[in-house]
């Protein structure tokens, strides 16, 4: 710089003195304090032992990273190996100690699990009820007494004798009149509410082959979205789950769920898609709801809840209409034809041919047969086969599945099918045209708002089926039909050293086989039952042979009813259906009366809402004092097998892990399967670990030969793998060239043969075995009133991202966050009813005219004629008031029980007037269904 | 020798001087009260003796007049400014040092740019060592571009005081370690920022800040060169 121009700029920088107009951000300070804003919490732990173990805040399972000082868990953070946590994860051979300095990412959820584990209203003994059920008065008592008195019975309550599990467990039938009902053990009913893998196969063990009842597990998942997965699995083979595969697709169009929120996992969901939108990938989402990701997506369609398959079919129409769809991909007929024509991993059955007779697809033999080129073949023996067939073989009409589909979408304009979701017809074209854009780099996606319906399952398959119609499955940026799955801790498969699943009966000496019809008849047909050849149709209730996961919501109005028999015992664990099911309140009444079900036994962290009906309560451990090997979504498409394990000491030391318990009551029962040699020679089964080591050691030797982690010895072995809190395939083998790696190979159903030859147990009507759309129904087929005049809105709910089921209630943290303004409604119909942002409102229905109170929270966000209320708030137990404890009152927390539920106001069933709305088909439980009136109070 | 420390003393209180106008200007939205401040006469005067002959001078001095004699465009410079600087969206710049450089550093193995990452650690201590801790009021993160500007200044000042008090070895402390901060911290991510600034700017008046700022700090860069060379 010459000195005119060192002049010139210090004259030019004593000009700027008088345009500053701060002193700057920064001060000088003899003892400067640290830089915190918008720090991270700095790390205070030091000294502590780290445990990785998996997260139970709510279903997804991310990895946790915890931090025990003295015994106490203090600082929670993401699991750096678990790919739910980390983009990508730590490779699995980083060392562990390493591995400390690096968090992956944890939710609020999962934070506040520190929270929910040293509640302090938690359970701490063993509990009798000293008054009427669900009187709220209890007393303390012994393990040794709760334990005798459940197994032994007798007039516990001053009411009577009361069959114990011993007298209950009995193998001579219930009816001899219907033996298919099974025996008289079957009359012990077990009802989890979340309930993972590692305990799942353990209580099933208990139940069903050291106890003897079918009735085991009996979980949530029909209130949660089990339609999803009845409606996947009917349209693939073994296979129930589809997500995007997120990282590589181009478009998503997820209908009926907020990834940003919820779904699973929700954090890795998240994270993804942010990448995804970076690359200027379109998502699109459908829900009447304008969510959290709505907000984040390209485009918003506020759709009316259950009419998502209307939309879908929209969509198809507008696809063939514009040659829009993959025919070379439906015309292959088989495995080796879609590989070598187009290289796809799977086919459809979008030639095969369905008989008009009997609804079958036209065979012979055991081979599917085709039209290929006007002449029938074996769908095996040809490349490729015709798509549009309809003609007569051996005088039966056959008509290709294809035509069947075209036949179907034909049956209302684009126009009709938008008039039903309450849009414009360019919304459902639009996607159409977008989805039908990026080769098979997009995907149709859905969860629990498009199936908690009383169509849940055939919306769920109309939406996987758009999927088939692009070829998408399997490919790199398509929709992934089963993700990376999980070593399978159960073994049987050639690496695994222990066969738990005991095909050679060397795991389980003395072992039961439980028969009969389950207690909510899930898979199970009525038309095999005495009953149906006594009375026909309809049944007493509605059966349902298709829902593999248990119908929750029909499990306490069958124990009121005695359907198809009583119930002597129910044993709850981590349950509370009368809170979490819909019109839940109006089943309190069903397991209230001991004349009807004599024994009650809850298990349970909590005085829960259902738990307070029981008789005894037997306090467990929370999920962080807990063992269990959770499984994740096929949003990860690397193999990982997380284990769940104690992070710290039990912050109540009377609690016992559920495995425990029931390890007690089969000692003292003579139960076969427990002890010295429980597991077979030379396998004790005396406390959890026995159980859980075992799976551990399948998932460290892995499935295949030579697929073990490191380590000299099974022990070590074991260490590793519990070091790193489970085992994860590293993130770079998530792709086998352009397929994800492990893909789903098989068929895809368009038709699902065995859905369509099956009748409905009350109407006796076929099902549908083609997408379809199906308006609301009742369990006898008749469209339920729509009653609009009385009832303007229509109310839906969802998960707030800080919010899980019935979980969460006892975070401080979590509840501080929550608004107190809960009913969620649009402006515009606020202004209609003068309600104004915090005025106090009434959300009322047909069947709940008392209705649930709570405040107005009035927005723009969400569509006209929709009410929406957020789920997990509005508790009524849970310590959100006190109980009488040993004659005096226990504490409380009222915040406990802020806001209010949309539960209560769901609407009963017309016929069986016990029971929420529910899929015929999957048993879901219907939570969108319902319409509401509200007013100002 | 007398006279040559001095000017050398009041050459860092300029660049001082420049460098706190910059992060000013960075750290702060342009309220109608900062606006009038900035495009007077004076303050085009100190552009022009400052960047001779760079063309964001002419363009400074033309949103200047505007300014004084034509349509105000306070509403437009906010809303840039919020949307560079502020609020998350497509015109962000992500104005903190540990985005760029873990985008640069081969050994992240995630690949995935951070806030608060290593270098906002380091630029965080760097200034508690100094004696410095932000302001009660003050939310934003260390490694701030505005910051980090401010800390240069900071440091040029310091440097000046020590050569004024005729404490050269104390003065030479200070230059080293301005050097080194910009070496090691704002000369190596700022050049990307500023850019990116220019590129997202939706008014002229943070295409030019950012220009000139450029400019400036390429420069420091060149006399530091020229410095060491010699």
């Amino acid at each position: 710089m010459s000195a005119t121009s060192r002049r010139n700029f210090i004259k030019g920088a004593m000009a700027l003195s008088g345009l500053l107009m701060t002193g700057g951000c920064m001060s000088e300070s003899s003892q400067p304090k640290n830089w915190i804003s918008g720090a991270p919490d700095p790390d205070m732990v030091e000294g502590a032992k780290v445990v990785r173990t998996v997260c139970l805040g709510c279903h997804s399972a991310c990895g946790l990273q915890v931090k025990a000082k003295d015994g106490v868990a203090v600082k929670i953070d993401g699991n750096p190996y678990h790919p739910n946590t980390r983009e990508p994860q730590l490779p699995y051979a980083t060392d562990p100690k390493e591995a400390e300095n690096v968090n992956g990412t944890v939710c609020a959820k999962g934070g506040a699990t520190l929270q929910t584990m040293y509640n302090p209203y938690r359970l701490q003994h063993p509990l009798k009820r000293v008054g009427p059920r669900g009187s709220g008065k209890w007393k303390t008592i012994t393990w040794e007494q709760a334990y005798g008195e459940i197994i032994d019975g007798g007039d516990l309550f001053g009411e009577g004798h009361v069959d114990g599990l011993k007298a209950i467990r009995s193998f001579d039938p219930i009816d001899p009149g219907a033996p298919e009902l099974g025996p008289k053990a079957n009359q012990l009913s077990f009802m989890a509410g979340r309930i993972e893998h590692g305990r799942k196969e353990f209580t099933d063990r208990w139940f069903e082959n050291c106890y003897g009842t079918v009735n085991r597990r009996n979980d949530h998942t029909s209130i949660c979205e089990t339609s999803h997965h009845i409606g996947l699995d009917l349209c693939f083979k073994g296979s129930h789950h589809i997500k995007p595969d997120i990282m590589s697709a181009e478009y998503i169009i997820f209908f009926g769920t907020t990834p940003y929120e919820a779904n699973f996992p929700m954090q890795a969901l998240a994270r993804k898609l942010n990448y995804f939108r970076e690359r200027g990938g379109t998502m699109v989402i459908v829900d009447p709801r304008f969510s959290n990701s709505a907000a984040k997506a390209a485009r918003w369609i506020p759709i009316l809840p259950g009419t998502d398959a209307a939309f879908a079919l929209g969509m198809m129409r507008w696809m063939m209409e514009n040659d829009r769809i993959d025919l070379e991909y439906l015309s292959f007929p088989n495995a080796k034809a879609a590989k070598q024509g187009a290289g796809h991993l799977t086919w459809s059955n979008a030639t095969c041919l369905v008989r008009d007779d009997d609804r079958k697809l036209l065979k012979d033999g055991d081979n599917l047969l085709v039209m290929s080129n006007g002449s029938l073949a074996s769908a095996e023996e040809v490349k490729s086969a015709d798509l549009l067939v309809d003609t007569t073989v051996d005088g039966v009409r056959v008509q290709s599945v294809y035509k069947l589909l075209r036949d179907r979408v034909m049956e209302r304009t684009i126009q009709q099918y938008a008039g039903i979701c309450g849009l414009d017809a360019a919304a459902i074209e639009r996607e159409a045209d977008d989805f039908t854009s990026h080769s098979r780099k997009a995907t149709a996606d859905f969860y629990r708002g498009s199936v908690q319906h009383t169509n849940g399952t055939y919306t769920a398959r109309t939406l996987g089926i758009l999927n088939f119609l692009i070829g998408n499955i399997s490919w790199r940026g398509g929709c992934e039909a089963h993700g990376g799955s999980h070593w399978h801790e159960l073994g049987g498969k050639p690496g695994n050293p222990y066969d738990i699943k005991d095909k050679k009966k060397e795991f389980l000496p003395g072992k039961v086989k439980a028969s009969g019809v389950h207690i909510d008849r899930h898979k199970n047909r009525y038309e095999e039952t005495t009953e149906f050849k006594k009375n026909g149709y309809p049944a007493k209730r509605p059966w349902f042979p298709f829902a593999y996961n248990h119908v929750y919501q029909e499990v306490f109005p069958s124990i009121a009813a005695q359907y198809p028999y009583q119930t002597k015992c129910l044993i709850t664990y981590w349950n509370n259906v009368v809170y979490s099911a819909p019109a839940g309140i109006r089943q309190i009444e069903a397991v209230k009366n001991p004349k009807v079900l004599p024994l009650f036994v809850a298990i349970d962290i909590v005085m829960g809402e259902t738990s307070s009906l029981a008789d005894y309560i037997l306090p467990c451990r929370h999920f962080l004092e807990d063992y269990g090997t959770p499984h994740v979504a096929p949003t990860i498409l690397t193999t990982t097998s997380g284990l769940r394990q104690p992070v710290a000491e039990p912050a109540f030391k009377d609690t016992k892990m559920l495995e425990q318990i029931f390890i007690d009551i089969g000692l003292k029962m003579g139960l076969p399967g427990f002890g010295k040699d429980g597991l077979g020679p030379g396998r004790d089964l005396v406390e959890p670990w026995d159980w859980y080591k075992l799976l551990v050691a399948n998932i460290a030797y892995g499935d295949k030969e030579g697929d073990s982690v490191p380590g000299a010895t099974e022990e070590e072995k074991v260490r590793y793998v519990v070091e790193r809190g489970g085992r994860f395939e590293d993130y770079k083998d998530a792709y086998k060239g352009p397929y994800t790696k492990h893909a789903y190979k098989g068929p895809c159903f368009i038709y699902n043969e065995e859905l369509a030859t099956s009748s409905d147990s009350m109407t006796g009507e076929f099902y549908d075995g083609l997408p379809v759309y199906e308006p609301v129904k009742d369990c006898l087929g008749r469209p339920v009133e729509n009653m609009a005049a009385e009832y303007p809105f229509h109310i839906i709910t969802y998960h707030p991202v800080y919010h899980a089921q019935a979980r969460t209630a006892a975070s401080p943290w979590l509840m501080g966050v929550t608004p107190e303004e809960v009913i969620q409604i649009n402006a515009g119909d606020a202004e209609h009813l003068g309600i104004k942002h915090g005025d106090m409102v009434r959300v009322y229905s047909e069947s709940n005219k008392d209705g649930v109170r709570g405040k107005a929270w009035v927005m723009e966000a969400i569509r006209p004629g929709i009410i929406c209320i957020p789920h997990s708030l509005g508790h009524w137990q849970y310590s959100s008031k006190s109980f009488e404890l040993d004659d005096k009152p226990t504490g409380s927390a009222s915040w406990i029980g802020r806001g209010c539920s949309a539960n209560p106001v769901m609407l009963l069933d017309p016929h069986l007037k016990d029971v929420c709305l529910q899929d015929p088909i999957g048993g879901s439980s219907s939570f969108y269904d319902t319409r509401v009136a509200v007013e100002k109070v | 020798m007398k006279h040559e420390i001095a000017e050398a003393a009041a050459m860092e209180r300029a660049r001082a001087r420049l460098y706190t106008f910059f992060s000013d200007l960075l750290l702060n939205p342009p309220t109608a009260e900062r606006l009038d401040k900035l495009f007077t006469v004076a303050g085009e005067t100190a552009m022009e003796m400052l960047f001779p002959g760079h063309p964001d001078v002419e363009t400074f001095k033309q949103i200047s007049w505007r300014h004084r004699f034509g349509r105000r465009q306070d509403q437009d410079f906010l809303l840039d400014y919020e949307a560079l600087f502020r609020v998350p969206g497509e015109s962000y710049v992500h104005p903190f040092e540990s985005v760029y450089r873990q985008h640069d550093d081969p050994h992240a193995k995630g690949g995935k740019a951070a806030l608060w990452g290593r270098e906002a650690r380091e630029v965080a201590q760097l200034y508690k060592d100094e004696g410095l801790q932000p302001r009660e009021h003050f939310d934003g993160l260390p490694d701030h571009l505005g910051v980090e500007l401010e800390f240069v200044a900071f440091l040029s000042c310091k440097c000046a005081a020590a050569m004024e008090c005729g404490d050269q070895d104390k003065a030479q402390g200070f230059y080293a370690k301005r050097a080194a901060f910009l070496a090691e911290h704002l000369l190596a991510w700022s050049g990307k920022c500023l850019t990116r600034v220019g590129q997202n700017a939706s008014t002229p008046f943070y295409a030019a800040l950012a220009a000139l700022l450029k400019s400036f700090l390429e420069d420091e860069k060149y006399q530091m060169l020229e410095a060491a060379n010699f």
